[in-house]
């Protein structure tokens, strides 16, 4: 039956009554209601895919707004998947919208995502990347792919293959999590408000393409976009399987996996300590104090210790040979880069302290 | 070789967006900047070599363009 609502898909050379038909037959997986949720949200309904699911755990807070344009000022401190799914009713009554007040869980994720067609990564952090990556690759869903940092936008579509039947994941492109601290979220890094609109639009546009078959859809590759340059780049994705080891091969495993802790986990195995605390520890005879600093740098460090520039760290590991061993260096910063690399790369029984603050806040701590 | 460099995200605060520099491989690029950029040291991130994602170093030819990318996780 002809709905007047989708008269201009109708109309559409190469949609037509077809493409809505099969927007119609399809059921959509939307995982977070955010910056790119919204806009994926917004045009997917109005398309009128026939089922479409959110699952977000979030509430609306007063700095999303500035991009999450479903939401209004008076929806603030309730559930996004709520407050989404109310209003999308509203825009198109014709298809139906389920929502989960709910994290997306490695004990959860199988079930939520299995009876969907395609799925739409609009999460903001990586735990829940990478565990829609591997659940949507055991389960064999395509999964399609955005992510924001400040004025740039990452888009791909997974799990789809390409005429020679090759498809990839995201683990083809970042094979593991960075840590958290490589790659702020838009809370920390900030994000120009139309970005996530103009990502998340691409997202459904993909998502349309591969549910009607028109077009070229952009599986095996990774799209960026900058916003301060108009560039866009489209890279191939090479088809070799990542190492397999670390990250779960079936359903049973992929729900014992622990996405929080693997990607937190380089942090999550350091032990922070302060200025003071350095002062107690450094004359232990277990421990081995490092400075990452550069030769040169000042203050020099009042007691014994290894100088290690981070830049050489690489090729000095096994001079670091003590139970316990703590990283200093300017600010804090470098010291925990380099306890994250030494946790990463010796596999050892070694406890591992970086110094928060680092000679800045040991010198404040002396003088006072 | 001299090659282009393409640099995206957050690793624009450590390395110029683009600039030239030498070397004969993906690896020996990469130790280079990041003796030069200890910031740079040990980061995960993604490497293309004229538009193609690399998984292993690659031999770089004169006035090839390494794109060095961090993952995002914004949304």
């Amino acid at each position: 039956m002809r709905n007047e609502r989708y008269a201009r898909h109708y109309v559409l050379q190469g949609f037509g009554e077809v493409g809505q038909q099969k927007l119609q037959a399809a059921r959509l997986l939307v995982v977070g209601a955010g910056g790119l949720g919204c806009p994926v949200l917004q045009y997917l309904t109005a398309a009128g895919v026939g089922h479409i699911g959110i699952i977000d755990d979030d509430r609306i807070d007063l700095s999303n707004l500035h991009r999450q344009v479903l939401y209004d000022t008076a929806d603030i401190g309730q559930a996004k998947a709520e407050v989404a799914a109310r209003k999308l009713r509203l825009q198109n009554p014709d298809i139906e919208i389920t929502y989960w007040v709910e994290q997306l869980k490695s004990t959860n994720a199988a079930e939520l995502l299995q009876s969907y067609d395609v799925i739409l990564d609009c999460t903001d952090n990586f735990a829940a990347r990478y565990l829609l990556c591997d659940a949507c690759h055991l389960l064999d869903k395509p999964l399609i792919f955005g992510a924001i940092y400040q004025y740039e936008g990452q888009l791909a579509v997974f799990n789809v293959a390409d005429d020679q039947g090759i498809k990839t994941s995201y683990r083809h492109l970042f094979p593991q999590p960075p840590s958290p601290l490589e790659a702020p979220d838009c809370n920390a890094a900030g994000v120009l408000g139309v970005l996530p609109g103009m990502i998340g639009i691409l997202q459904a546009t993909e998502a349309i393409k591969l549910l009607t078959g028109i077009g070229v859809v952009l599986m095996n590759k990774l799209m960026t976009v900058n916003l301060l340059d108009h560039s866009t780049f489209t890279f191939d994705v090479p088809p070799a399987t990542p190492e397999s080891s670390s990250y779960p091969q079936t359903l049973e495993a992929l729900k014992d996996f622990d996405y929080i802790n693997s990607c937190a986990s380089a942090i999550g195995q350091i032990q922070v300590i302060t200025a003071a605390e350095l002062i107690t520890h450094w004359h232990a005879t277990d421990m081995l104090l490092v400075d990452v600093r550069e030769i040169d740098e000042l203050p020099r460090l009042p007691v014994p210790h290894l100088s290690i520039p981070l830049a050489t760290l690489p090729v000095q590991l096994e001079q670091i040979n003590s139970a316990r061993v703590i990283f200093i260096c300017q600010s804090g910063k470098r010291s925990l880069t380099a306890a994250q690399y030494f946790h990463e790369q010796v596999n050892s029984n070694q406890q591992i302290f970086h110094v928060d603050g680092g000679m800045m806040a040991l010198k404040n701590y002396l003088n006072d | 070789m001299k090659v282009q460099v393409k640099t995206f995200g957050a690793l624009t605060d450590i390395l110029e967006k683009e600039f030239y520099t030498t070397a004969a491989d993906t690896e020996e690029l990469l130790t280079i900047l990041s003796s030069q950029h200890t910031a740079l040291s040990h980061r995960k991130l993604l490497i293309a070599v004229n538009n193609t994602i690399i998984n292993k170093p690659v031999v770089l030819q004169e006035n090839d363009v390494v794109a060095l990318m961090p993952p995002y996780s914004g949304g």
